[in-house]
């Protein structure tokens, strides 16, 4: 009956003009705060302004300022309690992540306004069942796993969303 | 002269880099710049619905340029113990920055970073080969810190002592900032008598002994008179205890 094994990715895009709720503020202004700090071992004497030209003159700013500046705003992402901000079910639920990964897209050393980041959320495995309109049909148990029925859900395909990881079922372990 | 820390780690960054391409190619099927609505927000003080006109812009609540307030205060680092359930020889730390614009007296409110690799050799934050292969600790923060000096300009971290990995001798990366600049980039280096007696215990013995000592390490050997900390034995946690002076121009 299922289809496969999957794990979506969500991407959340956050600049100047996004940051609207306290959890986007503050990952806005802590994650430039942190460029604008962890920025300077890459730019000694200020001669670079953009994130893109560090990146271009030294490589190893990429991801190594990311990784940086992702550390400051950890304690933020685990306040999410494992909800993905912006995205829910078909009935309002929220859906849960188990990763994240933080992408410095632009940002410029005194203009904040060129500061973009992205977050992107992974949930943990899930069962594709089926696919209802441009609902995916899925679960958290594969239900050949189960003897009783299994709570299932429905999700939107929609923009930022993508499957990252899909096993078919035939190579899925047998309970 | 002590190369800049981007500099000085080109060679490991170049191989985190290389194997962290699975990570991005993973995510760039999800790369649409397409973006989202924020579900329920609240904006000063209101709570919004689920969709917003795409007319609000973010409320500035700090001004550009210095933010003097600023304490990390969201930062998954901030943080005494670094160990993060890491195994390895209890190593406690006490760094005391002086300030040599102002007759080497101690700086308060100064920002240390500290990151080291774990007792294999590993660094959390990329992934990372070594003795034992690619591990991708992407997401991880282990024995990653960054502490405020306090008015006797000390930080304190509870962290294991460091491994080693191919190319290097045992080190701690530091950086100082204060008030938002940087003002040094830096590596703390181990006696070489403790390193030995450390990598023939238990945890440390599969790994084996660093060839490399400090006095062949090409970023250490020309820097051992202000980088070499002061580690003993500490009969409580059956680890160490390290205390290190760093100097800054603030």
């Amino acid at each position: 009956m299922s289809k496969a094994r999957i794990r979506l990715a969500f991407r959340h895009l956050i600049d100047a003009g996004s940051a609207r709720s306290e959890f986007e503020k503050v990952v806005f202004a802590d994650s430039y705060q942190e460029f604008r700090l962890q920025v300077q071992a890459y730019n000694p004497n200020n001669q670079y302004t953009t994130y893109q030209q560090v990146r271009a003159a030294v490589p190893q700013a990429d991801p190594g300022l990311s990784v940086r500046v992702s550390f400051a705003i950890g304690l933020y992402v685990n306040e999410l309690n494992g909800q993905i901000p912006g995205l829910v079910d078909a009935i309002g639920q929220p859906v849960s992540f188990v990763e994240h990964r933080f992408t410095l897209l632009d940002s410029h050393i005194t203009d904040r306004s060129q500061h973009r980041i992205a977050l992107t959320y992974l949930t943990d495995s899930l069962t594709w069942l089926d696919t209802v309109g441009n609902h995916l049909l899925l679960s958290a148990i594969d239900p050949a796993d189960s003897p009783e029925p299994v709570d299932t859900f429905l999700l939107l395909v929609q923009p930022n969303l993508s499957i990252c990881s899909y096993q078919a079922s035939p190579y899925l372990p047998t309970a | 002269m002590i190369p800049s820390e981007p500099i000085s780690r080109l060679s490991f960054l170049r191989k985190a880099i290389a194997s962290t391409v699975l990570t991005p190619a993973l995510l760039q099927s999800c790369s649409s710049q397409t973006e989202i609505t924020p579900g329920g927000t609240t904006t000063n003080g209101s709570t919004t619905g689920g969709s917003t006109t795409g007319s609000c812009v973010v409320t500035d609540t700090e001004t550009d340029g210095p933010y003097p307030l600023y304490s990390s205060r969201g930062s998954a680092l901030q943080r005494v113990d670094i160990r993060e359930g890491k195994t390895g020889l209890q190593l406690d730390m006490t760094m005391t920055v002086k300030n040599v614009n102002n007759s080497c007296a101690v700086l308060a409110n100064a920002r240390v970073d500290i990151w080291y690799c774990d007792k294999d050799g590993y660094y959390s934050g990329y992934s990372n080969s070594g003795y034992l292969g690619t591990q991708n600790n992407t997401g991880k923060t282990f024995l990653r810190g960054l502490q405020y000096t306090d008015a006797s300009g000390q930080v304190k971290f509870t962290g294991i002592y460091p491994g080693w990995y191919q190319g290097r001798a045992t080190h701690i990366h530091v950086q100082v900032y204060v008030d938002n600049t940087l003002k040094l980039t830096s590596q703390i280096a181990f006696p070489e008598d403790i390193n030995t007696a450390v990598y023939t215990t238990d945890l440390y013995k599969a790994h084996g002994q660093n060839s490399l000592k400090n006095s062949g390490d090409n970023i250490l050997s020309d820097s051992l008179d202000n980088e070499l900390a002061t580690v003993t034995a500490n009969s409580a946690t059956g680890g160490y205890n390290l205390t290190h002076t760093i100097y800054v121009k603030a």
